[in-house]
């Protein structure tokens, strides 16, 4: 048999070494008849991204540079398949546009920067990789150099991104000069082993806490993520699947210091989790459908880092991946809208009564209370992680139970509630035993802030789906459609601080100019 | 109404000018623009017809930069100095937030223009998509004070723009929508009779929401209400300029002075302006008009020549198929003639004149299937009861999705269910999906339809009569092939928020579907026949009437009922031959296998050019098939049916130029504009297509104003833009006293005629001329003899 401890590196390094291939050989190539090489690339990526994936998992080794953990090999089949599709969906999607083959060479190169991080197991390489993901996605994100207010937000994810890269820059250095290794298993292992934590380890987690709230676009620093849907679908799907996430994925892979050290696990709470439940009912006000989305990956980032501060590790991946999957699927089919919301006029629809809210709560606790008995794992934060979903079964079974059609309709929500509730047990279970994270050190205290920022949201939604129009209501809809004037602090103090050369919005922009399109908004 | 007074200042003085009246007669000049799922096509200066067009393209030249020429898109004159001369246009009228920019810092600052329309698109989104939900009734003033309210309430203005007493001029503003009107006019109007123009001017900044509200008005004026929100709109736009103006007073000092200096020289240039703009514009207009004699000359070539007798011997027709007018069905048509000489095709409008709106079964929602210009007087529902069985299914999905939507539940939502997207996407990437709009899955196999009108069904005597109509006017009333097929079209696309553009625009934005099948079920009827004989039109018995849907997209044709195996396969010829053709110009004729990579664009969710539409529309043919049933004419003609010599009192003649034609316009000009300025009347790049309230519109990114008429990528492949921007040429196969009378009688037509909307032309019998009419002329301008 081959020496599977020397294989095993390579097909991980594969996928960020394809990537980059692809990114040179898009640079290079004269004519765009490259399409075949290129998709090629992206196949190619997947194949070694699940041969490593298997490699790992077969015959696990202890990687120095690289890493093989099961962390690292769902990170990278997750970034190699988002890769096929967007790779494929932007050969028709941005055909004719100038400039399309610049957009291929910096989708590859963040794709293997990611790639990389995923794998990596050494501090430099990881910060490396990190500035190449916000230095690349820069360059996306201004695709279109002469909209304004791409530049705004490219201008402003420009700074914050910055400030994400010293901090980590910080904490990496924290860590290097406390543990003498740049490899982060070694870290991480003597942190483990250790009964205390070091006050510099300490300051190096709540910096990465800070990077990461940083990276997940938290308030008041996600201004950025809601405007650059000025930039192609596909940039916002790669976005808001690939990149915004990185900061949970840091969360992820740092649990074992970031469990022991309670100031960044409050840093956490106290941004994330208002983020989490603001941006969630800001969306409700919003009125286009991908400035909705980006509020929505705004809220959803916001409770993945929750749900890390918590210490519930394994929800957090399951969280990062299943978005992934779902926001960059709804960004992609933004255009189908129209047709979502003719289906959605074709039947008027009864909201649900108080009674079938209470019927539906009594019917979602007999799911809860089982499962809490017998789902073996104790904490308060465990127990607390039923109520959550607890609740979305109240809201999906109080719909059947209002959608008329008697017995066969609430069997059917019945059903239906009771698939959600064992996909949601079956994936947080096998989370759990893939990722075997430390365990939860929540304490009720965090718990009990967590729990009453959820109690807001349910009581803010519940304001405004039924009593939009109340003074109350109308007030918080007001507050909520300014999305609280956050963003125009953010807006003007990053102006004040660090003007940007925006472009001239006196004179109209000529989109397509009158002369001739071929050279329209560039010189590709 | 420019300058009628001189005085107009010196009268100024001591009356007070009627502001009322500029501000109707600016708002009467913005035509509508439909939502998306029923988007057809209008000439966005509809409202604007009784001028020359080139009066109108200076005017709005001048107004906010609108062009109306692409030297670049007309055939044959790509890369002359013309394309130069064009790209410095003079500068344009600038509303007191653009001006104001000038001394703006915009590398610290966010600029006004760009912020006042950021903010009025927010308002207008929020706005209309509730009032579309029925949350509410409004009017001018409602919309306006709502406005106010939020504005008010607003503390983000003011820290976004880093001017923190601004909101103290909202605080004042008047809460009556004409008082502001009033005094906003009062203060910055210098000029009273160019103060239509300012108005003009300010509502084009926010053209897009003032189209949707013209969008309103017209079909509150469809169903006789007079409902009008575009005063309350300008008021909107109004007010922000009068606080702006205010704040810089108040702020005051030297840019006050400056602003004031220019805002008042600006007022007096404006007629220096609109001049500039016409003389800047005239080389343009004579390309313009050669580049539409060239295409004229070309046709007129073709019109004159003789039809090749010798094959349209007479033999028993084996086959009658009517398409509609839309110029792709000219390639099938032409494809399918090929087939077999016992073919015979007829042009008629796509909705096949059904006056109705389509309810679908067991649901709340009804969609007019019909021109816009029309309300709908019958509604249709299936017959089938078992169509209650889908409102419940209906009723499940849309629980369903307000309980992933709701914010509480999303959380887990998407950690249950959320790992889904991926198989979606690479289902949807990799293998494609055949289209499936909503509604018009909920017919499929039907063939009985229910026809009320009033809430009571159609009679026997009725539908015979709406029947006789119909087939007059499309030349069907002797000489019926065994198979008499009625083909709508429609087009099948994934993931396009345009869809709708590109199905029958004669039916409301919809596919025809529903129309040729009611039509074919009313025909069968017995009853109706016997009904119809007594009309002096007999059916024979053998004759069955089938529905069909032209799959505009892949070409195929798909029949709601059962036809003989041999048409079928006339059909599936005629489809082939067709997607051949259309092939070159998609770009993929070098495939091997063209019919699986047509059919692939159609299922791609990451197509943006499925098909080219409507795109290289040039001319409008009313005349028997017979006078161009030899020709290829390239996919660029309407073609209609008619036949004067059976049109008594020439009604059917006159029912054509009112209808079909404005509509053919109303195409025509869509797809010209979004060629010229796809800036202020094409919607963008499809690449930041972003849906505004479910159906509204679309932004271009993140906000800016809402956008109208055709994305980029319907009009240009990436390299060049692939619709030549020509005025409709009309061509009349009628006398030429009937044709006169009819313009002498419609304004409507007369306007679009001697205002060069469009060209029209008269076809005589022999084919030996062609004469044009403008201004209660005739003028031969291809004689047989000539050529």
């Amino acid at each position: 048999m081959f020496d599977v401890q020397a294989a095993e590196p390579i097909f991980s390094l594969l996928v960020p070494l394809l990537y980059a291939t692809g990114a040179v050989a898009t640079g290079l190539a004269t004519n765009q008849s490259n399409f075949l090489a290129r998709s090629l690339i992206f196949k190619l990526s997947f194949v070694s991204a699940v041969a490593a994936a298997i490699g790992s998992w077969l015959w696990p080794v202890d990687g120095a540079w690289v890493s093989h953990t099961p962390l690292a090999s769902i990170m990278l089949l997750l970034i190699s398949l988002l890769g096929m599709v967007l790779g494929r969906f932007s050969e028709k999607y941005l055909a004719g546009d100038p400039g399309q083959r610049r957009f291929m060479v910096w989708l590859q190169v963040i794709l293997a920067s990611v790639a990389m991080i995923a794998i990596t197991n050494h501090l430099l390489v990881f910060l490396a990789s990190w500035i190449a993901i916000s230095v690349s996605l820069h360059q996306l994100l201004m695709f279109f150099p002469d909209r304004p207010r791409a530049a705004l937000a490219a201008h402003k994810k420009f700074i914050f991104a910055r400030i994400a890269e010293l901090s980590l820059a910080l904490a990496f250095l924290l860590l290097y000069i406390q543990y003498d290794t740049p490899f982060i298993d070694r870290i991480l292992a003597q942190v483990s082993g250790a009964t205390e934590v070091p006050v510099v380890a300490q300051i190096a987690a709540v910096l990465m806490a800070l990077a990461a709230l940083l990276k997940c676009a938290q308030m008041p620093f996600h201004g950025w993520l809601i405007q650059v849907v000025e930039s192609p679908t596909p940039v916002s799907a790669l976005l808001h699947a690939g990149v915004v996430n990185l900061g949970g994925f840091l969360m992820i892979l740092m649990a074992p210091l970031i469990s022991e050290v309670g100031a960044a696990q409050w840093l956490l709470l106290a941004v994330a989790g208002p983020t989490a439940v603001f941006a969630s009912l800001v969306m409700m006000t919003r009125i286009s459908i991908k400035v909705k989305l980006a509020w929505s990956t705004c809220s959803q980032m916001g409770w993945m880092l929750v749900e890390c501060a918590l210490g519930l590790y394994e929800l957090a991946l399951l969280h990062l991946v299943a978005h992934s999957a779902y926001k960059a699927h709804t960004f992609l089919n933004a255009g189908n809208t129209v047709e979502l919301s003719m289906k959605k006029r074709l039947v008027a629809i009864n909201e649900p009564g108080p009674g079938q809210w209470l019927a539906a709560a009594a019917l979602a606790g007999l799911f809860m209370l089982p499962t809490i008995l017998l789902s073996g794992q104790t904490g308060t934060a465990h127990t607390f992680s039923w109520i959550v979903p607890g609740i979305a079964l109240t809201i999906l079974l109080s719909e059947f139970l209002s959608a008329g059609g008697g017995v066969v309709t609430v069997s059917r929500g019945l059903m239906i509630g009771a698939v959600f509730w064992a996909l949601y047990w079956f994936q947080k279970t096998f989370f759990g035993m893939v990722l075997a994270p430390p365990e939860s050190q929540a304490s009720l205290l965090e718990v009990i802030f967590v729990a009453a920022l959820i109690a807001i949201l349910v009581r803010g939604y519940y304001q405004i789906r039924y009593h939009r129009f109340s003074p109350a209501g109308a007030r918080l809809y007001q507050f909520l459609f300014a999305a609280g004037y956050l963003d125009e602090w953010s807006t003007r103090l990053t102006l004040k601080i660090w003007p940007a050369k925006l472009p001239d919005v006196v004179r109209p922009r000529a989109v397509v100019s009158v002369s001739s399109p071929s050279d329209s908004r560039e010189s590709a | 109404m420019l300058a009628s007074s001189l005085h107009a200042t010196t009268e100024a003085n001591t009356d007070t000018p009627d502001w009322q009246a500029a501000v109707t007669g600016a708002c009467a000049r913005i035509a509508p623009s439909w939502p998306l799922d029923q988007m057809i096509a209008v000439n966005p200066f509809w409202e604007m017809r009784d001028q020359p067009f080139s009066r109108i393209a200076s005017r709005m030249a001048a107004l906010n930069g609108t062009c109306c020429q692409n030297q670049a898109a007309l055939g044959g004159q790509g890369n002359g100095p013309a394309a130069v001369e064009t790209a410095s246009m003079p500068e344009h009228w600038q509303n007191l937030s653009a001006q104001l920019d000038r001394n703006r810092d915009t590398a610290h600052q966010v600029g006004w223009q760009d912020e006042v329309v950021h903010q009025i698109s927010q308002f207008c989104g929020d706005y209309f998509q509730r009032l579309d939900a029925g949350d509410f009734k409004a009017d001018a003033q409602g919309l306006y004070y709502s406005w106010l309210q939020m504005t008010r309430a607003d503390r983000g203005i003011a820290i976004v723009m880093g001017e923190p007493s601004l909101p103290s001029q909202f605080q004042v503003l008047p809460d009556q929508h004409e008082k502001l009107i009033t005094d906003a006019l009062d203060a910055l109007a210098s000029e009273p009779d160019y103060a239509p123009d300012y108005a003009h001017a300010l509502l084009l900044d926010v053209n897009g929401w003032s189209s949707w509200a013209a969008y309103l008005r017209w079909q509150a004026r469809l169903h006789g209400r007079e409902e009008d929100l575009l005063p309350g709109l300008l008021a909107i736009r109004l007010a922000w300029e009068l606080a702006i103006w205010r704040h810089v007073q108040h702020v005051g000092g030297a840019i006050f002075a400056e602003l004031k200096q220019r805002w008042l020289k600006q007022w007096d240039a404006w007629p220096g302006i609109l001049q500039t703009h016409e003389q800047s514009q005239t080389t343009g207009w004579r390309q313009q008009a050669e580049a539409e004699a060239a295409y004229q000359s070309q046709l007129a070539e073709k019109l004159l020549t003789s039809p090749d007798h010798s094959s349209s011997e007479v033999q028993p027709l084996k086959l009658q198929a009517a398409f509609c007018i839309d110029v792709r069905s000219e390639v099938y048509r032409r494809a399918l003639e090929a087939q077999s000489p016992a073919i015979q095709t007829l042009g008629f409008a796509g909705f096949f004149g059904l006056p109705i709106s389509y309810r679908p079964k067991g649901t709340d929602f009804c969609r007019p299937q019909l021109p816009g210009l029309l309300a709908p007087a019958l509604e249709v529902t299936e017959a089938d009861p078992s169509g209650s069985f889908s409102g419940q299914s209906l009723a499940n999905h849309s629980h369903w999705s307000q309980f992933s939507n709701a914010g509480p539940a999303s959380f887990s939502f998407i950690e249950s269910m959320g790992l889904a997207g991926l198989g979606r996407m690479v289902r949807k990437t990799f293998f494609g999906k055949s289209s499936d709009n909503p509604v018009d899955q909920l017919h499929k196999g039907q063939t009985e339809f229910e026809i009320r009108q009033n809430g009571a069904l159609l009679g026997t005597a009725e539908k015979a009569e709406l029947a006789g109509g119909i087939l007059r006017a499309m030349t069907l009333t002797d000489q019926f092939a065994p198979t008499v097929l009625l083909v709508g079209h429609g087009s099948s696309t994934r993931n396009n928020p345009h869809a709708a553009g590109l199905d029958c625009g004669a039916c409301g934005g919809q596919t025809g579907s529903v129309n040729v099948r009611v039509l074919a079920g009313i025909l069968n009827d017995k009853a109706v026949r016997a009904a119809l004989a007594d009309q002096g039109i007999s059916i024979p018995s053998e004759t069955r009437f089938v529905g069909a849907l032209h799959n505009t997209t892949t070409d195929e044709v798909e029949c709601a009922g059962d036809v003989p195996d041999e048409i079928r396969a006339f059909l599936a010829n005629a489809g082939a031959q067709a997607r051949r053709e259309r092939a070159v110009r998609l770009g993929i004729a070098n495939e091997n296998d063209v019919d699986s990579a047509v059919k692939k664009r159609s299922q791609d969710w990451s197509e943006v050019r499925p098909e080219w539409g409507l795109a290289g529309n040039a001319s409008f043919i009313v005349a028997p098939r017979s006078t161009t049933r030899h020709l290829d004419l390239g996919g660029r003609s309407f073609l209609h049916d008619y036949c004067w010599r059976e049109d008594e009192g020439f009604s059917i003649l006159e029912l054509i130029m009112t209808a079909p034609m404005v509509v053919t316009h109303w195409i025509n000009l869509q797809y010209f504009m979004s060629v010229t300025d796809n800036l202020h009347y094409g919607s963008g790049n499809k690449v930041l297509h972003n849906v505004v309230g479910g159906h509204l519109g679309v932004f271009e990114g993140n906000g800016g104003d809402l956008r109208i008429g055709l994305p980029l990528q319907s009009v240009h492949d990436g390299q060049r833009w692939v619709h030549e921007p020509l005025r409709l040429s009309v061509y009349l196969a009628a006398p030429r006293e009937a044709i006169a009378d009819i313009v002498q009688k419609h304004r409507v037509v007369q306007e679009l005629i001697d205002n060069d909307w469009l060209y029209l032309f008269q076809l005589d019998d022999d084919r030996t001329c062609i004469q044009r009419f403008y201004n209660n002329q005739w003028q031969t301008v291809a004689g047989r003899t000539s050529l």
